[in-house]
């Protein structure tokens, strides 16, 4: 990046002509700014570049606080006061203008799409518009070209990389999977990490659907991702406290706002439009394993012909026999590698991306109407892997006199499959890694043969053909999203206003999931006994929000304007989930819970969480420079004890744009310093105070007791002790910024610095068991967040009629760490290698075995050689990024436009379960370390034990030898080998657009139409320890945990295909 | 205009006078507050079977060389070599204090205070076996201060002979409480024990305080008086106190074989030939009802003989517990036995051999195999030896208990083993098997010299949490009542 700027400078020597004459042009300025006052009025009309009215375009007379704002017909009328008047008109998605008014009265000003983050209005907290120089915090916003070039499902997607301090990452490649987003570093452990998502004002549901399991987890994606992408105009991402602090206990971890199209805003014309986005990708492996192509099936060196791995001798490429012996017959192949066995398994998979959306405006009123398409099938042989998802969205608004009522609804449904991860023999993905390296998976297709039926499978190892498993087992998701508002504005007086929202969301999902009756028969017996299994789950959730504000604004003199708002929010959240589960089925075949002599499982849940909520927030501008906004939020929530459920949420922040209130250097041409401090929170989990008493089921290791036993039923006590005192976890963070344009605006550098307290967290502490219970949630320890973000973009070449180049790019970097923990807490992990919070460490801690060590450092070797793990866990490291830095680059020359993103994460560290299995099965590269010929531990000794609680440590002498070579490459004292660097590079985006040229659209019924070549996710660089896996991905959900890694997760992908868009 | 400025007035106060009720939803839906005893109890009762049923029956089947690791696996080979290491029965204390416990102490305060003296009477004698048995294990145990939940999150260790003294002064005052006033709530449907039956608890808490009185014969002050008391009292269980409510569903079966036999295998616990040895040689028709044969007959390994791979897993006996066997917590056999004992250290021997005798037919009848008649009979192994010393007579009666007590009682066994010195450690080097009757020194044994555990230590999961935890003393060493 550091490059790139560089060489823009340079460049920047060479445009003397055009700087000279921006200086002089400033200068201008500075001094009509001062000269004598006259007043006028003037009327005008913001049109685009296509001469549609713009609606909403904010009109500014530079240098005095006379401003206006267009009208449904894009008219305005403004007062002016100095003598030689410039008019700074700015408008969403538009870039903005300067226009020197001559002595005429009227004025049509003709604004051009295109620059960036130049936006000169942002939707801020509670839905509320405001300019947005006058916010004394950074805003991230996103337009929709961004969210949509590369042809996604998903709204969210496509903002990787692109926006500073916001690590935003896909749980799998799979069709429709989760994202999870974590703004400025994670500041809970156990309430949350995950934004606030609001659509058109109201909060929606973003829960994932999703399994951890180990034994198969899946994931059908988050609330987020049901949202179609072509029907977002704006994005807002507010980050910090100061931003968020009007949505008090919500905002704790961030708010992402989203404007959807209504038929009147920017991008809608007047008249009927209608606009089609289309695209067709397609998706391949992205990462596959590196593995050894050396050594063949076997264990200990020896050629074992069940075993699961590939600890046999080297290949020699002769003929062999392997697998099973089957009616006296035995399969034959040449004892030799099959470099891409693995990788031979997977088809090309085939996304269809479709979206209709039509809008009519007739300066009064307008709609917006679309449908949706997502067909997705990834890259597992058949209909698997799939997502299909429709969505509908209707909306509508009028405006009557001092009456406005605007309203929506969507809908989105789901369909969906998903490939189990994990371990055992239901992953599919699990089992191809412990296949050896000399053995065809492809011919295992028909597992219905002689020789890869599950009876015959080759290996008694826990593993299974995965074709049987991806065929005859599986699972169907079915998602439904409801969600809308109706609001209503009235404008009681010229600077009053109130307004009145009321806003809803319905989920349901339901997952039917089975397992085929797998109990083999016969003398070679099988490898995996699955009775069968079925299980159902309905599950749901309900939102509404009430809201209601009133707005009053006020110019107290040409210099200085205040405008005070209050409102209130009623919030009401509910869930309900029923599941039902059996195993041991009687007809094979047949997935009902009533296939089984087994009473079925049942579990319920059901919750109810409201809030009431109040704020009021004031802001002081001064000659339109100076900006003091404060707010304060108070919220009263359900899930506190009543002495403790209300709390206050103050904020202020200020606002200076110095290039207006100071002589600054001639190149800079806007300048503006921002300071915030706000206190968002965190309420309590549900329930979580009280003690409670659940159906009796009792712990045993590996199993449980569960009630009713004979026909008796029984309840008992909760391990949760009570805690009437729990209050809630607050956050209170600073933010300084400065954000600068400068060599005729072609310089763009936003910096921030922010810290971050979380103080008081809310934990579950653990108590002695003697107490009557094992835990207690309780306030204690605190996480800070302290970190830079700089935003940069440099416009190279800038040529109306020929060759534009940008560069752009973002940096962020964030420390973490957790302080005043008195006792480690797990996030998750597993036994082998635990995810931890531990105090004075970043969050997350990855902790496992080591070797054993003598006192003098040398590594201990047990009698073959191998290292001997310590009893002592250590700490390997923490999984916290170290840096994050997305930079790109447009191009655009007449009718085309190239766009190249790359997305780049330096630091931190990842459990990999796939490493792990390969060097159990000596299918990775790294287990063909030194040829598997001996060698001796370097610096390794052999302890000796005295008999008197004494040690001795001898030199060792023994090397590890062909036959325990498999011991050495699996060895616990190893596990840190399992744990990899998630640093990464992706070319994360890549779009070749080529616009129709309007002389040919003429001749169609087109207004326009583009056609791209799209690409995700086309390389991606890892650094040498990482031969195993795309770090982004996880199976541990979209919180916390899922930073931990992956647990047998398929292979991501790279996508590639073609997109289509045009407007009627 | 004022219209409009009015509505917001009253939308504003209404909601704002809505508000506590509104907010007022903090309730799961999905759990309860208050249980009644009746639905409380059954789970606290099979808390107990599941641990003194599961993984303590389990370590006390290999700490009283009924059960050894089998080489073909090694889940508890730490058993045998002697080392526990003090996370490993983490959950079991867990839920001993949360499941069993404090489910018990919440029906003895609600019984109290609503004067359900039957109740209360249960209650108290599940929550005194299960501080015996625990002190008995781990020597100090939190007991006078424990149970108290958010009001005192770290209580104090007690020493197990006040424990001891507590506990009897508490079965008593529960037991003058009940017949001074017996309550008419019908227990039957709560009480998976002794289905409600009043009789048999009083008998229980005699029984119970037999046994607690015995326990303390090596200690300073024996109790032979108080266990005359008792004796001539005669008023005992009249069956076996045990769980019997098992189905053959998964989670509902006997703990040993949910997790032992199904979970893992049945690949791990295999005939000690301690056990087997001494059975094999008295001809005892027992040994087909304690081990299920290997693929060739009764076959077993030398306790901790697990490094040694000379016999596959299959041809192995193995401990014959199913999905529907009871969770033995006092049987009858027990308690003839301990009138056994008694009678012969407190009143001379008269008696004994009916008690005796009384004891292994009640053994006999458990493994429904009639009487055993024909072994202590004249001349028979198990012949009574009325010529022979008090400790000769003591030495019989606890060896026919440790026979008895073999899948029934492993952890109850592994105790009285550690009283009594019965069956005796043989001397024999570390790595040869003792004489029939004698106890082998484990062949994986990491203690030094002829050490055996005495006892747990108390686990990471109280320890890390609570400062008042004793400090480790290692298994080797004695309890208080571990005196000869």
């Amino acid at each position: 990046m550091l490059l790139y700027l560089a060489a823009s400078f340079i460049k920047a020597k060479f445009m003397k002509k055009q700087l000279i004459k921006f200086l002089g042009v400033s200068a201008l300025l500075l001094f009509a700014v001062v000269a004598h006052a006259q007043t006028r009025s003037v009327t005008g009309m913001v049109t685009d570049s296509k001469s549609q009215p713009i609606t909403g375009a904010v009109i500014k007379e530079k240098g005095t606080t006379n401003g206006a704002i267009s009208g449904t017909d894009g008219r305005f009328s403004i007062k002016i006061t100095t003598a030689a008047p410039v008019l700074q008109v700015s408008f969403i998605d538009m870039a903005d203008q300067d226009v020197t008014l001559g002595a005429s009265n009227s004025i049509t000003i003709k604004m051009e799409t295109g620059d960036q983050d130049l936006g000169a209005v942002v939707v801020t907290a509670q839905g509320i518009v405001r300019s947005k120089r006058s916010l004394g915090y950074s805003v991230a916003s996103v337009k929709s070209v961004d969210i949509n070039e590369t042809g996604l499902g998903s709204p969210i997607n496509g903002l990787q990389g692109k926006i500073a301090g916001v690590q935003i990452s896909a749980a799998s490649s799979d069709p429709g999977a989760s994202t999870r987003i974590f703004i400025r570093g994670i500041h809970s452990i156990s309430q949350g990490t995950q934004p606030l998502i609001v659509v058109d004002g109201v909060p929606i549901a973003n829960n994932s659907t999703n399994s951890t399991s180990l034994n198969g987890g899946f994931d059908f994606g988050n609330g987020l991702n049901t949202i179609n992408p072509n029907d977002i105009e704006s994005m807002e991402v507010l980050k910090s406290s100061a931003a968020t602090a009007l949505y008090g206990s919500r905002g704790a971890n961030g708010v992402i706002m989203i404007t959807t199209k209504n038929g009147s805003n920017s991008s809608a014309k007047k008249g009927l439009g209608v606009e089609y986005n289309g695209s067709a990708t397609f998706s391949s492996v992205l990462r596959m394993p590196e593995f050894q192509n050396q050594f063949g099936q076997g264990w200990d060196n020896n050629h074992w012909l069940d075993e699961n791995g590939s600890w046999g001798p080297e290949f020699d490429g002769r003929d062999r026999v392997y697998g099973r012996v089957v009616d006296n017959s035995q399969l034959l192949a040449p004892y030799s590698a099959l470099d891409n066995n693995v990788k031979d398994f997977f088809e090309r998979g085939v996304t269809l991306n479709n979206s209709v959306g039509v809008s009519g405006n007739n300066g009064a009123s307008s709609f917006y109407a679309s449908f949706s398409n997502v067909n997705a099938d990834g890259i597992y042989p058949g209909a698997v892997d799939i997502n299909n998802r429709n969505t509908i969205s209707l909306k509508a608004q009028t405006k009557k006199d001092k009456l406005s009522v605007s309203g929506g609804v969507n809908v989105s449904m789901t369909e969906g499959k998903f490939v189990p991860t994990g371990q055992g023999g239901q992953g599919t993905y699990n089992n191809m890694m412990q296949t050896p390296r000399n053995m065809s998976i492809v011919d295992m297709l028909n597992y219905n043969d002689k020789f890869y039926n599950p009876e015959d499978y080759f290996t008694a190892y826990g593993v299974t053909n995965p074709y049987y498993v991806l065929n005859e087992n599986g699972n169907d998701f079915n998602g439904r999203k409801i969600y809308g508002n109706i609001q209503t504005t009235y404008d009681i007086k010229e600077n009053i206003k109130v307004l009145y929202r009321l806003g809803y969301d319905f989920n349901t999902n339901n997952i039917h999931n089975h397992r085929a009756i797998l109990l083999p028969q016969g003398v070679n017996g099988g490898s995996v006994d699955d009775p069968g299994f079925v299980s159902e789950q309905a599950s749901g959730t309900q939102e509404f929000n009430n809201d209601a504000l009133i707005t009053w604004k006020k110019e107290i003199n040409p210099l200085v304007s205040f405008d005070l708002s209050g409102g209130m929010n009623i919030n009401s959240r509910s869930s309900n989930s029923l599941f039902t589960s059996v195993d041991a089925l009687d007809i094979p075949g047949f997935y009902n819970v009533q296939n089984s002599p087994n009473a079925p499982t049942i579990a319920e849940s059901n919750t109810l969480r409201r809030q009431v909520n109040f704020f009021g927030l004031a802001n002081l501008g001064y000659k339109n420079m100076a900006f003091l906004n404060v707010s304060l939020r108070r919220d009263q929530s359900s899930t506190l004890p009543v002495e403790n459920s209300s709390y206050y949420y103050p904020s202020a922040n200020l606002s200076y744009v110095i290039s207006d209130g100071l002589k600054l250097p001639k190149f800079i041409d806007f300048a503006k310093v921002r300071l915030g401090y706000g206190v968002t929170a965190n309420d309590a989990p549900l329930y979580s105070f009280d003690r409670y008493y659940s159906q009796s089921s009792i712990y045993m290791p590996f199993r449980t007791i569960n009630f009713p036993l004979d026909g008796v039923n029984s309840f008992g006590i909760d391990n949760n002790l009570s805690n009437p005192t729990l209050a809630v976890e607050r956050n209170k963070e600073w933010e300084l910024g400065l954000d600068l344009r400068a060599i005729d605006s072609r310089l763009g550098i936003d910096v921030t610095v922010y810290s971050r307290l979380t103080d008081n967290m809310i934990l579950f502490q653990a108590v002695a068991p003697s107490a009557g219970g094992t835990r207690q949630i309780s306030n204690f320890a605190d996480i800070t967040n302290k970190g830079i973000e700089i935003v940069g973009s440099y416009k190279i070449l800038k040529n109306e009629k020929g060759l534009n180049w940008d560069v752009y790019a973002n940096f962020s970097k964030n420390l973490n760490e957790v302080v005043g923990l008195e006792e480690d807490i797990s996030l998750g992990g597993l036994s082998t290698v635990a995810f931890m919070a531990k105090n004075g460490n970043p969050i997350g801690v990855f902790e496992g075995s080591v070797p054993e060590t003598s006192p003098t450092g040398q590594v201990v070797v047990d009698a073959n050689g191998v290292p001997v793990a310590s009893t002592q866990k250590a700490d390997y490291g923490n999984s916290q990024i170290g840096y994050m830095l997305g930079a790109g680059t447009r191009l655009r020359y007449k009718a085309f436009n190239l766009n190249l993103l790359f997305d780049a994460r330096k630091g931190g560290l990842m459990f990999s379960r796939t490493a792990d299995i390969l060097h159990f099965t000596g299918n990775s590269v790294t287990t063909s370390y030194n040829d598997r010929k001996p060698f001796i531990v370097p610096n390794s000794v052999v302890k000796i034990d005295n008999g008197d609680g004494t040690f001795t440590y001898e030199e060792n002498t023994t090397a590890v030898d062909p036959a325990h070579m498999d011991d050495y490459h699996r060895a616990v004292a190893f596990d840190r080998s399992n744990v990899i660097d998630k640093s990464f590079v992706k070319l994360r985006e890549l779009a070749l657009t080529y616009n129709l040229p309007s002389k040919t659209m003429e001749k169609m019924p087109f207004e326009g139409m583009s056609i791209s070549l799209i690409g995700r996710n086309l390389i991606l660089w890892t650094p040498v320890d990482n031969q195993y896996i795309d770090p982004e991905v996880t199976t541990f959900g979209n919180g916390i945990g899922a930073e931990y890694g992956e647990f047998s997760a398929s292979p991501t992908t790279r996508s590639y295909g073609f997109a289509l868009r045009f407007t009627l | 205009m004022k219209n409009i400025y009015k509505m917001i007035f009253v939308a504003l106060l209404a909601s704002t006078y809505g508000c506590e009720k509104f907010l007022d939803v903090n309730e799961n839906e999905d759990k309860v507050r208050v249980v009644s005893m009746q639905l409380s109890l059954p789970g606290a009762q099979a808390s107990m079977a599941a641990t003194f049923g599961g993984s303590f029956h389990n370590l006390g089947g290999f700490w009283s060389q009924y059960y050894t690791q089998s080489p073909d696996a090694g889940q508890y080979e730490d058993f045998d070599a002697y080392v526990v290491s003090t996370d490993f029965f983490d959950g079991e204390w867990s839920e001993v204090y949360t499941g069993a416990l404090v489910n018990l102490r919440n029906i003895k305060n609600e019984a109290n205070s609503s004067g359900a003296t039957s109740y209360a009477l249960v209650a108290t004698l599940c929550e005194a076996y299960t501080f015996q048995m625990l002190s008995d294990l781990y020597d100090k145990i939190p007991y006078s201060e424990a149970l108290a939940g958010g009001d005192n999150t770290k209580p104090k260790f007690d020493n197990g002979e006040d424990v001891y003294k507590a506990l009897i002064a508490e079965i008593d005052a529960s037991v003058a409480a009940y017949e001074a006033n017996p309550s008419a709530d019908d227990l039957s449907s709560a009480d998976m024990i002794f289905n409600g039956d009043m009789s048999q608890w009083i008998g229980f808490a005699n029984t119970l305080k037999l046994k607690m009185y015995m326990r303390q014969s090596y200690t300073a002050s024996p109790k032979g008086t108080e266990i005359m008391a008792l004796l001539s009292e005669d008023n005992f269980i009249t069956s076996d106190a045990a769980f019997s409510s098992w189905t053959s569903e998964q989670g509902k079966r006997n703990p040993y074989f949910e997790v032992q036999v199904d979970r893992l295998g049945d690949v791990n616990g295999r005939a000690s030939n301690t056990l087997l040895s001494y059975l094999l040689d008295s001809e005892d028709p027992r040994v087909d009802e304690i081990y299920t044969p290997g693929s060739s007959g009764h076959k077993a390994k030398p306790q901790g003989d697990y490094a040694n791979r000379d016999i596959p897993n299959g041809e192995l006996s193995k401990p014959l517990i199913t999905a529907l066997t009871p969770v033995y917590f006092m049987t009858m056999s027990e308690l003839h036995f301990l009138k056994a004992e008694a009678l012969v250290r407190y009143s001379g021997a008269s008696g004994a051999q009916v008690e005796y005798e009384a004891g292994i037919d009640a053994s006999f009848a458990s493994h429904g195999l009639g009487d055993g008649s024909s072994l202590y009979a004249s001349g028979g192994a198990y012949e009574w030896n009325d010529a022979g010393s008090e400790e000769d007579k003591i030495g019989q009666i606890m060896m026919q208990k440790w026979v008895s007590m073999a899948n029934q009682q492993n952890l109850e066994a592994f105790f009285e083993m550690n009283r009594t010195q019965y069956p005796p450690l043989s001397s024999a080097a570390k790595g040869t098997e003792g004489a029939i009757g004698e106890r082998t020194l484990s062949y994986a044994s990491t203690l030094t010299g002829y050490n055996t555990p005495r006892r747990l230590d108390v686990p990471d999961v109280e320890v890390s949490r609570n400062a008042k935890a004793p400090a480790s003393t290692g298994i080797a060493a004695k309890v208080w009542w571990d005196r000869k």
